[in-house]
């Protein structure tokens, strides 16, 4: 090493600069030849996907509350048609028994536009199902004597269920507070559940169709039964009325008459009616039901 | 997916399950190591210390030529150290641009590479946004059905509209990633694939008062054909905690997401520890009995492939399938087999498959922070639990609801703050 410093040393200014010159470039190369290199050794490919926003529904009970307090149980045959006071309304100079019963019911969702709702229930009771918008009011609504009351209340239990997106608007009345009592109608500005054509339909009601039926009106009129398998894979020995009915009310909107563009979160309310043709039903004849309500989103 | 059912209580949308940057360190140390002895020295303390070492030999010459030579000395010195400033400033021009550069100003054509890769299909997914947010991706030249690059062109991956579903991606969601390798050889070529993900969250603009800009034009809010105002947006990357807020707050204004920046980070973590790749397709066909269905084998939890393309392949597209999944439960991923039953849907890897389902319990646990949101210090134990066939049913219980749970609400997390990604291959030499 010293020999070579000495040699460098004692080299003539000429040839020392040639050195210096030399490892100057050698250098420059030294930094060149691996950039080049590793751009000359790779290629690059790539795709693009873009994510779906996750929507989520809630069910639950009126004014978004936890779903215990959804009860359909208690259906009387022998209740009679009463206005707000309890005093009977009759017709042709007697008294009527009931034929129908009123549910409320909430669907709450984020970043959803359109949802199905999904009906599935035994045949047990000669009942059949009606779906209803509806809308809710902070003030009791008028009640004259004589007239059937034609609202359901619902008394606040401040039961809440987590994670629920915040709604705000008109149609939801978020500074209810218990012991407060909500009030619903069906909402009779709402015509999207309509079937389309002509006809004369029914304000506010979802008219739906019938899975396993041929035409779609007629519940389990579908001679294969195509969703039996699901509820009972390969058990043949099943009585009829425990073959589950499969109703849909598909394109519910989250904003009757618009559409959701903005994700917003929102909060609908809907009335399941239960009814029945008089005398159809007995107290002492009753058996149980199970009705199971879905909603899923659909897909955009 | 999505639903809600009276008769269990409620169930919220629950489903919805769901690397870090490739820094390029090669260079870049070098230059600034080698570039440190030049641009710190003067010229003038240059010459001091050659003209020091020199005295000796100076002395008999007289001052005048002592005094051109040193001049001339200077000037080369000078020539040198420009010609090498050059090229530090231009290589290091070339770093701080994009990490994937542009191919002009330099004029570099690649020969080296023994291959040039390729894609097949008639469409690019999200064409116009990924032109936006990466200028270097083209769609190469066109030759029979491929489409294939040419010196150092970079090019966009392709699928084919009538097989594959163009639709959004959601937890269970795969695709194929068609890539090709053209050998410019009849020799057998190994090439290195390392594949990276990049996140994009579409913001919303903002204008002064935090209120939502919408669309306009020509003054007027454009509507869309429901007559609703569109909401006017803008696509960031998201890089790092720091420089993503600086980013949405000069290009959006919108302090809600600039402040929340860490947790879209995560989100974007949490998308790379869900989305997993592998080599070759499983078993879902029809004919197969479902409960030996599987979607795949040879998972590449490393995000780097080493393949060998064989001989006498020259000028030949020979396919590199990549498949990925975002995976949609943890119960298909992680569970030996389905003896609790708490499996939804089919396993991704088969379940005889011991050898990869191992490598998919490391990944679990070294990659835990960016797959469970709720990874604490009991998430080991809790994969060790879920992963192994000797667990008690209540260990089990315990630990796979807390793992689901966490994997869960990070899909939650992604799909409610990610908008779009980016698979980038990059394809070298092996």
């Amino acid at each position: 090493m010293n020999r070579l410093l000495e040699k460098i040393k004692m080299m003539p200014f000429k040839k020392k600069n040639q050195l210096i010159a030399a490892i100057a470039l050698t250098l420059a190369l030294a930094i060149v030849l691996p950039v080049f290199a590793w751009f000359t050794n790779q290629k690059k490919a790539a795709e693009m996907y873009k994510i779906e926003y996750p929507n989520s529904l809630f069910l639950s009970a009126a004014h978004r509350e936890d779903s215990v307090n959804f009860e359909i149980n208690g259906i009387d045959a022998d209740e009679l048609v009463t206005d707000y006071w309890g005093t009977p309304i009759q017709s042709n100079g007697s008294d009527q028994k009931i034929t129908s019963k009123y549910y409320v019911f909430n669907v709450t969702g984020d970043s959803v536009d359109k949802f199905t709702i999904q009906l599935a229930y035994t045949t047990n009771n000669p009942f059949t199902y009606e779906l209803y918008a509806a809308k809710e009011l902070d003030e009791e609504p008028s009640h004259p004597s004589g007239t059937e009351v034609d609202f359901i209340e619902y008394s606040l239990t401040g039961e809440t269920v987590d994670g629920m997106p915040s709604v705000s608007g008109a149609s939801y009345h978020t500074s209810a507070r218990p012991p407060a009592v909500l009030y619903y109608k069906i909402d009779d500005t709402v015509t999207e559940g309509w079937p389309e054509g002509q006809g004369t339909y029914t304000p506010g009601r979802y008219y739906g169709r019938y899975l396993n039926s041929i035409n779609g009106t007629d519940a389990n009129s579908d001679p294969q039964n195509s969703y039996y398998e699901m509820a009972y894979s390969n058990y043949s020995n099943t009585h009829q009325d425990a073959k589950p009915v499969y109703w849909q009310a598909a394109n519910v909107s989250a904003f009757p008459g618009m559409t959701n563009t903005n994700k917003l979160s929102f909060s609908r309310h809907f009335i399941l009616k239960v009814k029945w043709n008089a005398g159809e039903l007995d107290n002492t004849q009753k058996e149980t039901d199970i009705i199971y309500i879905s909603v899923k989103a659909t897909s955009s | 997916m999505n639903e809600a059912k009276f008769n269990n209580g409620l169930f919220p949308f629950d489903d919805f399950h769901g690397t870090d940057d490739n820094t390029s360190s090669l260079p870049a140390a070098d230059v600034a190591g080698n570039e440190a002895p030049y641009s710190s020295m003067s010229p003038d303390e240059f010459e001091r210390s050659i003209s020091g070492r020199n005295d000796g030999d100076d002395a008999e010459n007289d001052n005048g030529s002592k005094n051109n030579r040193r001049i001339s000395l200077v000037k080369l010195v000078a020539i040198t150290l420009v010609v090498v400033f050059a090229i530090l400033f231009s290589t290091f021009s070339w770093f701080t641009m994009n990490r994937e550069t542009e191919n002009n100003g330099m004029a570099m054509t690649a020969t080296d590479l023994p291959f040039e890769i390729a894609t097949i299909g008639n469409a690019v997914r999200n064409d116009s946004l990924l032109e936006s947010v990466r200028t270097e991706y083209v769609d190469g030249t066109v030759s029979g059905n491929y489409h294939i690059t040419s010196g150092t062109e970079s090019i966009k991956l392709r699928y084919d509209t009538s097989l594959s579903d163009s639709a959004e991606v959601r937890p269970g969601i795969g695709d194929t990633l068609r890539l090709y390798i053209v050998p410019k050889t009849n020799s057998a070529v190994n090439v290195r694939i390392t594949l990276n993900i990049s996140a994009f969250v579409s913001v919303s603009k903002m204008d002064q008062n935090g209120n939502i800009l919408y669309k306009t034009e020509n003054g007027q809010q454009v509507l869309d054909t429901n007559g609703n105002p569109i909401v006017d947006t803008e696509l960031i990357e998201v890089t790092n905690a720091a420089d993503f807020a600086s980013e949405v707050r000069s290009k959006t204004n919108n302090n809600g997401v600039a402040a929340d920046a860490s947790n879209y980070v995560k989100a974007a973590d949490y998308l790379r520890g869900h989305i997993l790749f592998f080599g070759g397709e499983g078993d879902t066909s029809e004919s197969t009995p479902e409960a030996q269905r599987y979607y795949y084998t040879t998972p590449y939890t490393s995000g780097v492939i080493d393949a060998a393309i064989p001989a006498n392949k020259l000028n030949t597209p020979v396919p590199v399938p990549i498949y990925w999944m975002w995976i949609n439960t943890l119960g298909q991923i992680a569970l030996p087999d389905n003896s609790s039953q708490q499996r939804r849907g089919y396993p991704i890897l088969a379940d005889s498959n011991t050898d990869d389902k191992a490598i998919i319990k490391t990944y679990l646990i070294d990659n835990r922070a960016n797959i469970f949101a709720n990874n604490d210090s009991n998430t080991v134990d809790y994969i060790n639990a879920v992963t192994s066939t000797n667990t008690t049913p209540e260990t089990f219980s315990t630990a796979f609801s807390a793992l689901s749970k966490g994997y869960n609400r990070a899909d939650n997390y992604i799909g409610t703050r990610i908008a779009y990604f980016i698979i980038e291959v990059t394809i070298e030499q092996g």
